[in-house]
């Protein structure tokens, strides 16, 4: 080896050492300074996971402060749907066996509702959950009733129920024991994918009691994940949102703030320390118009109405035997300010029923057709034809334009002959074609003549040159029906307030295929008038609509949106964070010359009228009544029952309407449910002198009706 | 005023009488690099392996102390020991670790898909780890005697003295051992003084066997994951496997990055401490010097790394003989591609292949190993004038 060459070759190897070295440093440089700042952020990001805490939702009150929806806390078992496919068919099959059992018999040992209140309340100061009374009749409870035992059936049907998200634990079982979520934590290998975990969830305290007004919540959707986004309330996939009612309205008030842990993690993601964060904010509580004992008041009745009238009525016309009512819904109002007191709506459920989620079969049996959709609102999304409350309506319109003045009179022989009519149906009928005789505004109204108002109705169409052919129906435009009222409520329905060019779209639309027919068909004439003019024909109106147009006359004219929330407050402090004024949505000219008359007329009804029956007996001299009875033709069916009130009549404190299809003439039914409602409002303390709703809300039918002795029955319209 | 005062210019005493004594020569230099990296390697050990909170974990900073202090002792005998005496037992040393080569490969222990480990009570052996040494030891002893004349049978017996062991290694397989042991032969052959066309010939072949080796399917399909995942580690589409090893490159390269010119501080590193990096505390012990100690602490590091190369370097063109010669440019090899590839994979610019860093890792047998190999540089260099 000479010396030179041997030099050459260190120095060759020393060169590369060199510049490897260098390399390396450079590269460090790169990472280290150059582009140092992105992988702090980077790492950042390794080492802190943000989890939410969801805020418990705002409480919902009645307009006393009374508490009707809370928090509680649930222990809800679950399996978790990802890990339990993955079993094989045998191992699932013992599972669901071994949970099945599980369950029965904690079901047993802590029948309904009485788990849950082992359960903590959430704070602040919440009362635990207050066991439901007896459900009335007519409330649709899904949920089997307790002891029944658990098949693993039951629990194979709900593990593939799609409504549950297989990407989330699906809950089988809500509500139950401590001692059961020790049990499954403690014999976990012996229940894989099985987990119990506390959830808060809503609490009723008074059981079904306002339920469609209260709404449910349930998990939010991708849809509203995108409707709803809010910056300071952001949502989780899994988090609450209100679905309807009063829960999905106030939704932005409602909903808290959710909370935010931040946690260390390390590489697996387990969380090593807490390093901050922000502790949940309750949502707003939220007071309601509602007054609770009224509500009580009217659902009892509401549903004691309906079997009374279907078990005792004879339900029978002239075209024959019917089953009765079956569904209905009462409104009532405060004619001062729009405020909604009460609002009821028949077949009824429990929200309870949603609480932990929900199966398909038991959301299925909610909105069923043959169960008459319980899960509606029928005073806001039912739509009926008014009859003859609608005649209120048609007199201010006839006085409006000039077509009727109140000091003239009409000849009432029991029914109307169209003048110059040649051809088709020239004659049209009060009901049992009743002769009435001489009528004037007052007592057309009192006595419901409905040849007054065909007169008026035909002599309309007849100035159509002058008054414009839908001359009535701006009016009932003018008076909130057509469009739904705007109370916030989702699921509200238009009405319909039929016009020549609205008939025309209409046939035009129904015979498609059949320009000729669709001509005929579309076609209006004295006639459609007529029956609009009487609340018959194409009208339709949702009971609120009915409630407030009668409480825009109540208050002399000034139309109110229905207002269902008065204050805002926030959940710990209780001080106010907004509180909403009363909303005139217009102003109905109303002179004197025109409502007085109106007025002596619906007073009437009570006293000499219609539904003088119904009211007999009634403490008048207390609380006069003016009101309007309806009935309202529907084919094949018995007739709807329609009465629409306010009192007192001088002073109007409450506006109501009661709206029972099937129920036969309008003092069948409607008219006593009104009186019923009326009745405790006529004691001297009105409003607060209501005796108290139960916890829970549950009441007796068989006991309702026994404790108003049922009134005669008015057979007037 | 002060007085001056001449001291006698006579040694106080005479221990510099033989001034040729070998441990005269020692160099201190390279131990104290030595020593300040291995501490430096059980601070980082510990940072790695303690975890996020009370109470520490200290076994792996205890069991590392242990290798550091027996690794200490192996230096100082393998220090004693004259080198040449050494030469004697070349083809001894040479045979036992191919033996325990061979017998890993047939009562090993497995770990991780290798079978390179002799399980010995609480500690394991790694028997590849000391063939490298064996290697280097070997190929010194017959290159020293082919004295810069090497036709190619003397090439080819070189070579093939090389390819045993590799070939041995490769079984287990461990792919990290078998490159530093390929990258210690080139660096011998070029120093040993082959001819220029038998390493041109040598370099084709090899770019060859690793397209063959890569396409034929003797590697698994991880090992190539791994090899290939730096080419394209900004590609966040892969699967499985190539997932793995781009999310161990990605941990690697934000725990250095994030550690920036002065770093995090000691044991407040958020990747370290969290364990995002994975095998942080063996192959990617130099992230934790990143993140915790910055630049400043990594580039110390790499500077201390190249003092200790350039006093093998050094030593190896100091030494006595050809023998010694080799030896250290075995060792000095072995360290440089092993720090260029250790340091290199966690930064993105090598592959990923399981190779400790020197002096910083954990593990027992690289450690002693790398003292051992200090040792032997020690050796060279303090008995270059007997």
């Amino acid at each position: 080896m000479t010396a030179d060459s041997q030099r050459v070759r260190f120095g060759v190897v020393g060169i590369v050492a060199v510049s490897l070295f260098a390399a390396l440093f450079a590269r460090l440089w790169f990472l280290q300074v150059m582009t140092a700042p992105e992988y702090q952020v980077a790492a950042e990001n390794n080492r802190v996971r943000v989890v939410q805490e969801e805020a418990p939702r705002g409480r919902i009150r009645d307009r006393n402060g009374r508490t009707l929806v809370d928090n509680r806390r649930s222990i809800v078992v679950s399996v978790d749907w990802q890990r339990y496919d993955g079993l094989d068919e045998a191992d699932q099959n013992a599972l669901l066996g071994r949970l099945a059992r599980l369950l029965s018999i904690d079901r047993a040992r802590f029948p309904s509702g009485a788990a849950a209140s082992t359960t903590s309340p959430v704070p602040p100061g919440t009362p635990p959950g207050t066991p439901p009374g007896t459900p009335a009749e007519g409330i649709v409870d899904p949920r089997p009733s307790a002891p029944e035992p658990v098949t693993p059936d039951q629990l194979r049907r709900r593990l593939a129920d799609p409504r549950f998200s297989h990407f989330k634990p699906v809950p089988v079982a809500t509500d139950v024991s401590e001692e059961l979520e020790v049990y499954l934590a403690e014999h976990s290998e012996e229940f894989p994918t099985v987990r119990a975990e506390r959830i808060t969830v809503r609490n009723y305290q008074f059981g079904q009691l306002l339920a469609h007004v209260l709404g449910t919540v349930g998990a939010i959707n991708s849809d509203e994940v995108a409707a709803f986004q809010n910056k300071e309330k952001p949502y989780e996939v899994d988090d609450e949102i209100g679905k309807t009612g009063i829960e999905r309205a106030m939704e932005a008030r409602l909903r808290g703030v959710p909370g935010e842990v931040r946690y260390e993690v390390d590489a697996r993601n387990r969380p090593v320390r807490r390093i901050g964060g922000r502790p949940p904010v309750p949502g707003d509580d939220v007071y309601l118009s509602i007054d609770i004992n009224l509500q009580y008041q009217v659902e009892k009745s509401l549903a004691a109405q309906i079997k009374a009238t279907a078990t005792q009525g004879d339900n029978c016309d002239a075209r024959g035997c019917f089953d009765g009512p079956r569904s209905g819904s009462a409104v009532v109002l405060d004619p001062r300010n729009g405020q909604v007191l009460s609002m009821a709506s028949y077949p009824t459920y429990d929200p309870a029923a949603f609480v932990g989620g929900i199966s398909s079969e038991e959301y299925g049996a909610l909105v069923a057709k043959e169960n008459l959709v319980p899960a509606e609102n029928k005073a806001i999304a039912g739509q009926y034809a008014p009859g003859s409350t609608w005649k209120l309506f048609s007199a201010y319109s006839g006085l409006a334009n000039n077509q009727i003045r109140p000091q003239d009179t009409v000849y009432d022989p029991g029914y109307y002959t169209i003048p110059g009519c040649t051809s088709g149906r020239c004659e049209k009928q009060n009901a049992n074609r009743l002769r009435i005789g001489t009528v004037n505004l007052t007592s057309a109204l009192t006595k419901s003549s409905d040849v007054y108002f065909y007169k008026l109705g035909d002599e309309m169409w007849r100035r159509r040159a002058e008054v414009g052919d839908d001359a009535l129906a701006r009016t009932y435009q003018q008076w909130g029906f057509g469009t739904p009222t705007g109370s916030g409520l989702v699921g509200e329905s238009d009405g319909r307030v039929p016009t020549p060019a609205w008939k025309r779209a209409f046939a035009k639309d129904l015979y498609a295929e059949d320009p000729k027919k669709a001509e005929s068909y579309g076609g209006w004439y004295s006639g459609d008038n007529m029956n609009t003019a009487i609340g018959q024909g194409d009208v339709l109106v949702t009971p609120l609509q009915l409630a407030n147009g009668y409480a825009a006359f109540a208050n002399g004219g000034t139309l109110y949106t229905p207002q269902f929330v008065l204050q805002v407050t926030k959940a710990y402090s209780g001080s106010m964070v907004d509180a909403f004024a009363p909303k005139p949505v217009r102003t109905i000219p109303m002179p004197p010359e025109w409502r007085a008359p109106m007025l002596e007329g619906f007073k009437g009804v009570t006293v000499t009228g219609t539904a003088k029956d119904t009211f007999a007996g009634f403490p008048q001299h207390r609380m006069a009544v003016a009101g309007k009875t309806g009935t309202a033709q529907v084919n094949d069916k018995l007739d709807t029952s329609l009465f629409a009130a306010f009192a007192p009549a001088d002073a109007p404190e409450y506006a109501a309407a009661a709206i029972l299809p099937e129920a036969g003439n309008g003092g069948d039914a409607a008219a006593p449910l009104i009186r019923r409602i009326l009745e405790p409002l006529a004691q001297p303390y009105g409003l607060k002198g209501l005796p108290p709703a139960p916890p829970g809300g549950g009441f007796d039918v068989d006991a309702a009706i026994s404790e108003i002795p049922a009134p005669p029955s008015d057979t007037g319209d | 005023m002060a007085t001056t005062l001449t001291a006698p210019r006579r040694p106080v005493t005479n221990v510099r009488r033989n001034p040729s004594a070998a441990w005269h020569h020692l160099d201190v230099v390279l131990i104290g690099c030595v020593v300040a990296v291995s501490a430096l390697g059980l601070l980082m050990i510990f940072s790695a392996t303690r975890g996020p909170e009370q109470p520490f974990d200290y076994s792996f900073l205890e069991r590392q102390t242990t290798f550091v202090v027996l690794g200490l002792g192996a230096m100082a005998v393998t220090a004693l020991f004259d080198y040449r005496k050494v030469r004697d037992y070349a083809p001894f040393l040479y045979g036992g670790a191919m033996v325990l080569l061979v017998a890993v490969l047939v009562v090993g222990s497995r770990q991780k898909g290798t079978q390179g480990w002799f399980q010995l009570g609480k500690f394991q052996l790694q028997p590849s780890e000391l063939a490298k040494l064996a290697l280097i030891v070997a190929f010194a002893y017959l290159g020293a005697q082919f004295r810069n004349d090497v036709d190619l049978r003397r090439f080819a017996a070189l070579l093939g003295l090389c390819l045993v062991p590799m070939a041995l290694v490769m079984f287990q397989p461990d792919l990290g051992t078998t490159l530093v042991s390929a990258a210690v032969t080139v660096a011998l052959l070029v120093v040993a003084g082959c001819r220029s066309r038998h390493l041109l010939a040598l370099g084709v072949a090899g770019l060859l066997g690793i397209a063959v080796i890569l396409q034929s399917g003797a590697l698994d399909q991880y090992q190539k994951d791994r090899l290939t995942t730096f080419i394209s580690q900004d590609d966040s589409r892969g699967t499985g496997q190539v997932e793995e090893a781009s999310y161990n490159l990605n941990q690697s390269k934000i725990a250095i990055g994030s550690g920036g010119l002065w770093g995090k501080g000691l044991f407040q590193g958020t990747q370290t401490r969290l364990g995002n990096v994975p095998e942080q505390h063996t192959d990617f012990i130099f992230t934790a010097v990143g993140e915790e100690l910055g630049l400043l602490g990594a580039a110390s590091l790499l500077a201390l790394y190249s003092v200790i190369v350039w006093r093998v370097w050094r030593t190896a063109q100091l030494a006595r003989d050809d023998f010694g010669s080799l030896l250290c440019a075995g060792v000095l090899a072995m360290f440089v591609f092993q720090i260029f590839e250790n340091v290199g994979m966690t930064m993105g610019i090598m592959p990923i292949t399981g190779i400790p860093l020197p002096f910083m890792s954990y593990g027992g047998s690289a450690t002693i190993t790398s003292f051992m190999a200090m040792g032997l540089v020690l050796n060279v260099h303090m008995r270059r004038f007997t």
